[in-house]
């Protein structure tokens, strides 16, 4: 507005707010190319917070790093790719399918798998990690390793608004990761196993003692944590290309985020994820995108070592 | 004591695998090659059908192509070619008598599976020849593996200056030109464009990957002597899926003319991200990608209109032989258009086959020296290599027009004018 | 009779022989090429269990350090001439330093965290080895002249005689060396720091200069294998060499053979190995070999956490002690 306003004479491109400067392989980018960034940054910054909702959940009850969310999302992705190519239901509404069903194999997962280790905290990690290979092996193996993508029409369509783009599917993503917070700050805050769950992550021992059925309140966490990446994967089929071995890169992102926001803190997941994709994006713009993907892994590290409660964690007292 | 144990466990297990190990080494079925705990994707035997019983030995030549992985759209289509030319070699008899038994791995687009697959086809498989992948990268590490014994290595896509910088004598690229010359011909008809149409910027826009980077950075040299300046590089990791904030930043810059260093999937991506951000170039140029033509119009659709790219054969063309491979082609495998690749690959054998006929001998010294003298007649036209393997010849322009391809550029392969400036996508 | 066939004199010789006499036995450069590998993954996962299996931090990440050894041998190869089978050696030394020092900043962390941490760092190797294109070629990767030695080409039979023999000296002193900290009182001291970190600090170990000692000398070794590694494929790039599956089968090999005791690797190792070739043989070109992996650690982890040899070892011992108390009360 500003350019085609108060500077008519002017094309675009040589108002103000559209000069780049370089210094060797940092290029600052114009103010509106800036703000642009900044926006994308935020509306990506959303996705990635409703995909490690459930992640940092799960680890708020039951102590336990579940590296294999990211197969899960990707999981949920090809099941709303499908669902779009069979029946040709929309990746939104594919959810209401989606999400029982994975949340019924979180269930199944935590049940029958992770029930069974004697230390959680340590030995999670890795069997988490054995059984996203495994999945992905799987997912690889029948659905081979062509990336795919869901397209609905709106898929291209961009809304302008005072000169910036907002593309209707990062757009949708946003809105839909706001609604499935909400309704998750909802549960933990209305409802009895709401509130089981947040005794149990205060201090599991004590939430035993009252009464809570700590065993049953893990496995339903687990199961919403899982389904929640069903939401997320689908969003994810919308915006980006994946296939199977996708799930490596997301699940870097979401643990850089939920370490980040400190584990167990749902709000904090929130506010990291919108800085992370805003700093990915900027990185993108300003350096090159090669280097982008260097910010989640330099906060993971950074983070664990320095600050390992994240933004809003509390500091747990592990046993060494 | 339990290190006793441990100890006769462990000298069974290297027993056991020492027996199996000499055992197996008599027969010639071993299981596959690959490397360490490292190894991802891995080959798959697959014999063409036109082996069949012959009173000589048959003629065993190996391959491995990216049928799967980022050049999996171009490895198969180079696939179509090879195999369509092994049926006719057959069917007239064989070569020297012999009919042609074709060996062929999936390396998944990954170079170690690749470099190990020639290991595999020239020491285990005993084939007698090779013929090379899909793509510059997947053809600098093998051909070295071929060079270690003196096999001859005519291949169908790697063109890039990376190829021929190392000084190996065995490579033929069966193309018209080298990847670097590739740009020349559009250079050309952007700089030839009148004054008041031609663009004044551009912008650069890559995968890390030898060939299309090559490419490119070709075309940037000449249009920057020619007088345009280019107002942005950006090189991407070769698997990049996601180009917002690439496009975001290119919108911003708004260049005349846009030239993306691409295979296939990341040319689509591009495009759509550039028109999520709003940038309606007023001409696009990539490097593979729009060759494909049923791919890249299943993906863009109406988007396709007005882009350009360089190829190196066209299925209208009348050079000598192209006719009757087309006729073939659709024969065996349909009425889809037919990709490049395949005529590359078919190119391929060409000459190999006749560089066999010529010199009556299949031995790869012989046939080294004879690919690097003769000319041969195949559907790219007549090809003919310098000392290292570079082709001495000239590429095409083409562009989408109409939901399909035709060339425009130079004057001896045009098939129609040129639109510009492009339509929005 | 079975005292001797079990004791220490007469097994290590014998393993020993068949070892240095398998590349003149077996000719065929496919089961050469097999038992190097072989031999490597054993050397990789002895020595990451010198920090995974007797201090017990799970580290997956050692990838990083195959990886770092094998580009500085192959630069030092490609600009200064240095042949690998000497240099890797002395560049094993870098490699270890800066194992040291990354080890001295990550150690902080615990458990589950550290296990994160080290991924994210091969995560971070691999993203620095695409970037700095100007030294390492980024995604191009760099190419090694063809293995010889001098101006003398190896020939295509004889090529992968050498490796096999460096290869094998590499085992061994990995295993001595594994020996050798397992007898100390440093081994000991990092066996105390896994069954209890809290007391053995309160004991007065050094519990944060023993870790980083440990995640340092097992990278040394990492370091030795990348190196020879980048010379026997003379190609490497960043996706391949900095790939957090290296490591989670270098892990999973340890765990499978028994985690912490001295044989368990190499056990592992002979056994996934080749197993691992021949899915990849059999089933190539999809991707079940990683479901294979994965549902191995899984099932290994869940039924058998203490690895093959303890498991055995233990079965025997009851069998042992309830013979004894038969005996006894008879």
């Amino acid at each position: 507005m500003l350019g085609q306003a108060v500077l008519p004479a002017l094309t675009q491109r040589q108002s103000l707010l559209f000069c780049q400067r370089s210094f060797g392989i940092v290029t600052l980018p114009s103010t509106h190319l800036l703000i642009q960034t900044v926006i994308l940054g935020m509306l990506v910054g959303g996705v990635y917070a409703l995909m490690s909702s459930g992640l940092t959940l799960i680890f708020g009850v039951m102590r336990v790093i579940n590296v294999a969310h990211g197969a899960f999302l990707i999981l949920g992705a090809y099941c709303t790719y499908w669902l779009f190519q069979i029946a040709g239901l929309d990746p939104l509404i594919s959810i209401a399918l989606t999400a029982p069903v994975l949340f019924l194999l979180g269930w199944l997962v935590q049940r029958y798998v992770l029930s069974r280790l004697d230390n959680p905290e340590r030995s999670s990690v890795l069997i988490t990690f054995a059984l996203a290979i495994t999945m992905e092996g799987l997912m690889g193996t029948f659905w081979k390793t062509t990336l795919r993508s869901v397209k609905p029409e709106y898929a291209s369509q961009v809304i302008e608004f005072a000169t910036y783009r907002f593309p209707v599917t990062r757009l949708i993503g946003f809105s839909a990761a706001i609604l499935v917070l909400l309704m998750l700050y909802i549960i933990l805050q209305r409802t009895n196993l709401g509130r089981a769950i947040r005794a149990t992550i205060q201090d599991r021992n004590a939430a035993q003692l009252v009464g809570v059925n700590v065993q049953a309140v893990s496995a339903m966490t687990f199961g919403i944590g899982i389904a929640t990446a069903a939401a997320g994967g689908s969003l994810l089929s919308m915006i980006y290309s994946f296939n199977a071995s996708s799930q490596t890169d997301w699940i870097t992102r979401i643990l850089s985020v939920i370490v980040l926001g400190g584990m167990g803190s749902l709000p904090g997941a929130l506010v990291a994820a919108l800085i992370l994709g805003m700093m990915e994006q900027l990185t993108a713009v300003v350096v090159t995108l090669y280097w982008s993907p260097i910010v989640f892994y330099l906060f993971l590290f950074l983070t664990l070592i320095f600050r390992p409660q994240g933004l809003m964690g509390e500091i747990t007292r592990e046993k060494a | 004591m339990k290190s006793k144990i441990w100890k006769l466990m462990i000298s069974i297990a290297m027993v056991s695998l020492l027996i199996t190990a000499c055992g197996a080494s008599a027969t010639e079925a071993p299981p596959a090659a690959t490397e360490a705990p490292a190894a991802t994707e891995a080959p798959a035997a697959t014999e063409a059908p036109a082996a069949t019983e012959a009173p000589a030995a048959p003629l065993k030549i190996g391959a491995s192509l990216p049928l799967t992985g980022d050049f999996s759209e171009p490895g198969t289509a180079a696939k179509l070619g090879y195999e369509l030319w092994v049926e006719e070699v057959n069917n007239v008899g064989g070569l020297l008598g012999r009919q042609v038994e074709f060996v062929l791995y999936d390396n998944a687009s990954d170079p170690d599976t690749a470099v190990a697959d020639y290991e595999r086809l020239i020491t285990e498989d005993k084939v007698d020849l090779v013929v090379g992948p899909f793509s510059s990268r997947l053809v600098i590490p093998t051909s070295e593996v071929a060079a270690k014994y003196g096999y001859a290595f005519p291949e169908p896509a790697g063109g890039a200056p990376g190829v021929f910088d190392r000084g190996l004598t065995n490579i033929f690229f069966c193309q018209p030109a080298p990847g670097a010359d590739q740009a020349i011909p559009f250079a050309n008809y952007i700089l030839g464009l009148p004054e008041d149409v031609r663009p004044k910027t551009f912008a650069v826009v890559s995968g890390d990957d030898p060939f299309n980077l090559g490419v490119v950075e070709a075309a940037e040299k000449l249009l920057t002597d020619g007088g345009l300046t280019s107002v942005l590089k950006e090189v991407y990791p070769p698997d990049t899926k996601d180009f917002s904030s690439i496009a975001a930043k290119v919108a911003d810059l708004d260049p005349d003319l846009i030239l993306g260093g691409t295979i296939f999937e990341d040319s689509v991506g591009q495009i759509q991200a550039y028109k999520e951000a709003g940038y309606q170039p007023r001409g696009a140029f990539f490097t593979t990608g729009p060759s494909l033509p049923k791919e890249f119009n299943e993906a863009l659709g109406s988007a396709t209109e007005g882009i350009f790219s360089a190829i190196s054969w066209f299925e209208d063309s009348t050079t000598e032989t192209n006719p009757e491979f087309v006729a073939a082609y659709h024969d065996k495998y349909g009425a889809d258009p037919i990709a490049e690749d395949s005529a590359n690959a078919y190119t391929v054998g060409q000459v190999l086959q006749q560089a066999i006929e010529n010199t009556q001998s299949v031995d790869n010294a012989t046939l080294i020296d004879e690919m690097h003298s003769a000319t041969f007649t195949t559907v790219v036209g007549p090809l003919k290599f310098d000392e290292v393997g570079r082709p001495e010849g000239s590429f095409m322009i083409l562009q989408w027009q109409g939901g399909t391809y035709v060339m425009v550029y130079p004057d001896f392969a045009k098939q129609a004018d040129p639109v510009w400036p492009k339509p929005e996508w | 009779m079975m005292r001797l066939l079990l004791s220490n004199r007469i097994w290590l010789p014998l393993g020993l022989a068949i070892l240095l006499a398998y590349p003149l036995v077996q000719r065929s450069q496919y089961y050469q090429h097999v038992m190097i590998m072989t031999m490597m993954a054993a050397v990789l996962s002895s020595s990451w269990n010198i920090i995974g299996g007797y201090a017990g931090y799970t580290s997956l990440g050692h990838a990083a350090f195959f990886g770092l050894g094998g580009y500085l041998v192959a630069l030092a190869h490609n600009h200064f001439d240095w042949h690998p089978f000497i240099s890797t050696w002395f560049l094993a030394v870098i490699v270890m330093t800066v194992a040291l020092i990354l080890g001295w900043i990550s150690l902080r962390t615990h458990g589950s965290a550290f296990v994160v941490v080290t991924i994210a760092m091969v995560f971070i190797f691999r993203l620095v080895a695409l970037n700095l294109s100007s030294i390492t070629n980024g995604a191009r990767g760099l190419t090694q002249p063809r293995p010889g030695w001098g101006d003398v080409q190896w020939s295509p039979d004889f090529i992968k005689v050498p490796f096999h023999y460096m290869m094998l000296v590499l085992l061994c002193l990995t295993i001595f060396a594994s020996w050798r900290i397992r007898q100390s009182k440093f081994g000991l001291g990092l066996i105390a720091i896994r069954e209890d970190e809290g007391k053995a600090e309160a004991v007065g170990i050094n519990t944060m200069l023993y870790k980083v000692l440990a995640f340092g000398f097992s990278a040394y070794f990492m370091g030795v294998a990348g190196g020879i590694y980048s010379y026997f494929f003379t190609y490497i790039d960043p996706q391949f060499i900095f790939d957090v599956f290296t490591g989670v089968t270098m892990v999973l090999i340890a765990i499978l053979g028994g985690r912490g005791t001295l044989w368990g690797p190499v056990l592992g190792a002979f056994i996934m190995e080749p197993l691992g070739n021949w899915v990849i043989g059999t089933f190539g070109g999809t991707q079940i070999h990683l479901a294979v992996f994965g549902g191995i650690l899984l099932v290994v982890m869940l039924f058998m956490p203490q690895g093959i040899l303890p498991t055995i070892s233990n079965v025997v011992k009851q069998r042992e002690k309830a013979r004894v108390a038969n005996a006894v009360s008879q």
